[in-house]
């Protein structure tokens, strides 16, 4: 402060100096006060749903202002989806999610990494059309029936393998990998090389050590998009012992909310507090893990996004 | 222009001299030349075989469904198969193409995706600029993690809590716009399930938009604002005159990716939240495909609706590939 009041001589340039100088700190805080108001809410759908889902249904229905507290905490939504008997099996939907999220990521990470690294060598015979031959593919796709009729002739109809095998890979986040293998810093590859290691031990013991964050970042991808997935089960699956939980809990609001009677009128089937449980359990596993990987996935994402 | 010509006829004359220098040391023979590349390839076999395991998936996956949609010029039969169904020309397009929902359709989905992209794309970039503007790391930290977070959300619970949140007898929204005088119909109106849906798209996805956009802000170099300071610009004139600028390119790009997928997607949003009463505003391609396709069982029409949809894309992707050239050009 004092070496800037130094070289401005004036006293009048001062002052205008100091009350931009306050301006700017008024917009800081009115920028912050407006974020804080936007991060308010996005959390709070999530925390009326939290609370609703310890409430009874009367107690749900007499507090419909924006702010409710349970007048009287209670678990009887969460016991019902849980009970075995139950339609929903919450339970056991949750263990058939844990089983596919973790299969699919460990397969799904795997071919995708292999393919960028492939991919990220400069100099190969045929490598532009390897290239395009992955590229195309996001560009145009034969659409949802042919790839029905495809699965269908697989036999993999009504197989949890359904689930697994056809997702493989995910274009876009193949390239967010392979944009980082291409910064690699190839002096530490020719090191290795000079030691006489091969492509394959290069890969394994230098290039995979020091990708981990990109590889923790395309990993959560993976694991939340599987973790989310309704539809493939909506497609190819009837047997209810193989519904994973994102699937039963589409069931669930579909039953609660009645929309799809033909009337277009709402129906309500579920309890609200079964519904609301139900949403919870499924939503808190992403919410826990995420915090910790947010640090990896900024970095993943932008790794990618600055060679565009 | 002249310049990339020049360059080019320069790159092709090196390469000709060293084929040339190949041939002299080498020798020339086809053999020669096959044996070349099988060395080439042999000595990089590793990355060959890394893309094996996904190359052999796609073409299965992939490009199977793709020589699948023939189906759309078929009459499909269970039995034949796609291979041997009757080929019967246009038919399903004739079809398809008479249907008022189909049409319905096809406006709402460009429509829906255009409402969308006017109102999130300055929306996310307002966002980013103001979360770059945040000094204090922790609060930064906070409140990035609060605007990602619906991002991870599927559209399955996201539509349990609106659904929560209109209800009519304990939804707080609901009852809160009710109180100031609005009695909200979102679930049978069609306008307002559109707005609906634009509204509930923004509030998931505008936060993980802005990602892209810090990467870009991060790397503008501070010394503009000092330069732009010293020379008495306001905070206004330094978004116009540096920001905006200095995030054209990523602009462009988010840009480009948004107007190839204007026809089309929605289907977990719209699926999840729609019924009878909205659609004559609310049906879009995918949800329609999937009713006739797999609800009815009509195979051939789905198809037929599926590769319009595709080509739709194509044909807007690469439009808008080549107007941003363009417009870059000029700018140069």
């Amino acid at each position: 402060m004092a070496r800037e009041s130094k070289q401005l001589p004036t006293r009048s340039k001062r002052s205008s100096l100091r009350r931009i100088k306050t301006g700017r700190k008024i917009g800081r805080m009115v920028n912050a006060g407006l974020l804080l108001l936007l991060s308010a809410t996005m959390l709070y759908p999530f925390i009326q749903i939290l609370l609703k889902s310890f409430m009874t249904d009367t107690d749900i229905i007499e507090q419909n202002g924006i702010l409710v507290w349970p007048s009287s905490w209670q678990i009887e939504g969460y016991k019902s989806i849980f009970a075995s008997d139950s339609v929903y099996n919450v339970g056991h939907a949750f263990l058939v999610s844990i089983f596919v999220t973790a299969a699919m990521t460990l397969y799904q990470l795997t071919i995708t990494t292999l393919a960028a690294y492939g991919l990220s060598k400069r100099k190969m015979p045929g490598k532009k059309w390897l290239y395009a031959f992955f590229i195309f593919t996001m560009y145009f796709g034969g659409g949802l029936i042919p790839y029905f009729i495809l699965i269908r002739q697989l036999g993999l109809l009504n197989q949890i393998w359904v689930l697994i095998i056809p997702q493989f890979i995910s274009v876009p986040n193949m390239l967010v990998m392979k944009s980082f293998f291409d910064n690699f810093p190839s002096e530490m590859i020719e090191a290795a090389k000079v030691d006489g290691a091969s492509d394959f031990r290069i890969f394994v013991s230098v290039v995979l050590p020091l990708s981990k964050a990109v590889l923790a970042t395309i990993a959560l991808f993976i694991a939340v998009g599987v973790w989310n997935n309704w539809f493939t089960t909506m497609l190819f699956i009837q047997d209810p012992d193989l519904r994973p939980l994102a699937y039963v809990v589409q069931v669930i609001i579909d039953m609660s909310v009645g929309r799809n009677a033909q009337d277009g009128q709402t129906v309500q089937l579920i309890g609200k507090s079964i519904q609301y449980a139900a949403i919870i359990v499924s939503t808190v596993p992403i919410i826990l893990v995420y915090p910790f990987l947010q640090k990896y996935f900024e970095k993943g994402v932008m790794i990618g996004s600055i060679k565009g | 222009m002249g310049s990339y010509f020049a360059k080019k006829k320069e790159e092709r004359a090196n390469r000709r001299a060293y084929e040339l220098l190949m041939r002299e040391t080498h020798g020339s023979s086809p053999k020669d030349r096959a044996k070349r590349l099988g060395k080439s390839v042999w000595e990089n076999r590793f990355f060959y075989a890394s893309l094996i395991p996904a190359m052999i998936l796609l073409l299965i996956f992939a490009y199977e469904p793709m020589y699948g949609v023939i189906l759309a010029f078929k009459r499909y039969s269970y039995k034949l198969g796609i291979t041997g169904s009757p080929w019967v020309g246009f038919v399903n397009f004739n079809e398809l193409f008479e249907q008022e929902e189909f049409w319905s359709a096809f406006r709402n989905t460009f429509v829906i995706n255009l409402l969308k992209l006017g109102v999130s794309f300055p929306l996310t970039i307002i966002l980013a600029v103001q979360i770059n503007a945040i000094r204090s790391k922790p609060y930064k930290t906070f409140i990035q993690t609060c605007v990602y977070l619906p991002h991870f959300v599927s559209w399955v619970v996201v539509s349990g809590i609106i659904f929560s949140l209109f209800d009519e007898s304990s939804g707080p929204i609901y009852n809160f716009l009710l109180s100031m005088g609005i009695k909200t119909n979102v679930f049978g109106d069609g306008n307002q399930f559109v707005s609906l849906l634009v509204l509930s798209d923004l509030w998931k996805e505008v936060g993980w938009g802005t990602i892209i956009y810090l990467a870009a802000l991060s790397s503008i170099p501070p010394e503009y604002y000092e330069a732009a300071e010293i020379d008495g610009a306001n905070i206004v004139q330094q978004f116009f005159c540096i920001t905006l600028p200095e995030l054209m390119p990523t602009m462009s790009i988010v840009l480009l990716l948004r107007v190839g997928s204007l026809i089309g997607g929605g289907f977990d949003q719209i699926y999840n939240l729609y019924n009878s009463q909205v659609y004559d505003k609310g049906d879009v391609i995918d949800t329609y495909l999937y009713r006739i396709g797999i609800g009815d069982g009509n195979f051939a029409l789905g198809t037929a609706a599926g590769l319009f949809e595709s080509l739709s894309n194509l044909v807007l992707l690469i439009g808008a590939a080549i107007i941003i050239a363009r417009i870059k050009k000029k700018v140069e």
